[in-house]
């Protein structure tokens, strides 16, 4: 038979149980959070117009093919990538953002490393000119699209650009 | 009384199951060695879990 001693401790031991599987279930969610938060995160604002568009970096997860903005010819567009490095140690990595037309390179927009220390960001700003990007072969009166690849860590982000022609269709 | 349990347990099961659709969801999204621990966690969370129930008399 149990003294009331050693029912204590039983029910001390049996509370010891639950108390670990609530302590190890929000050490699962932790994780989550925790993980969910750590990383590095390149956040791509697009400004052009009167307009401003931000693609955030769970935008690629769920459509990878990328990412679709449009203008009008004749106005520049001005991109802002910030690279948040939520990390505890350095992040070095090559950047580089270029002009394509389909699968041929146009030009270089950037082309530089960088290295961002814990917890530190790291921006990058460039600008294009939509009337000199279009290709001699497309009439003027017609739209394009171009796409803009940012490279980091091999990882390609796509944003397609439809630029609109000013003049009038017949 | 006994369709009430049947209930009870699909009740209890699809959410389970809800649970663990989006666990697997995001776990997909952590690092291996993350994955690893939360592995490591589960199951010392069901061990302590069933242990509890045993001591309680289930």
């Amino acid at each position: 038979m149990a003294t009331p001693k050693t029912g204590k401790k039983t029910t001390q031991r049996k509370n010891l149980y639950l108390f670990l599987t609530i302590a190890f279930f929000l050490a699962i969610i932790a994780i989550f959070v925790f993980d969910g938060y750590m990383g590095v995160y390149g956040t791509v604002t697009v400004t052009t117009q009167e307009r401003e568009e931000v693609i955030e970096p769970d935008h690629w997860l769920r459509d990878d093919y990328g990412y679709f903005t449009w203008t009008e010819e004749g106005q520049d567009i001005y991109f802002h990538y910030e690279l948040d490095n939520r990390r505890f140690s350095t992040y070095s990595a090559d950047v580089e953002v270029a002009v394509w037309f389909g699968e041929a390179k146009h030009s270089d927009l950037i082309s530089q490393a960088v290295a961002i220390g814990g917890f530190d960001k790291e921006e990058l700003t460039w600008t294009i000119d939509t009337d000199a990007l279009r290709p001699a072969d497309i009439p003027e009166a017609n739209d394009y699209e171009f796409s803009v690849i940012i490279t980091r860590d091999g990882v390609e982000r796509r944003i397609i650009v439809h630029v609109s022609s000013l003049l009038p269709r017949y | 009384m006994k369709l009430e349990y049947v209930l009870f347990g699909f009740g209890i099961l699809f959410c389970l199951a809800g649970v663990g659709y989006l666990a697997a969801q995001y776990v997909s999204y952590l690092s291996e060695l993350w994955q690893l621990i939360s592995l490591l966690l589960t199951v010392g969370m069901f061990t302590c879990l069933g242990k509890y129930f045993e001591r309680v008399g289930w």
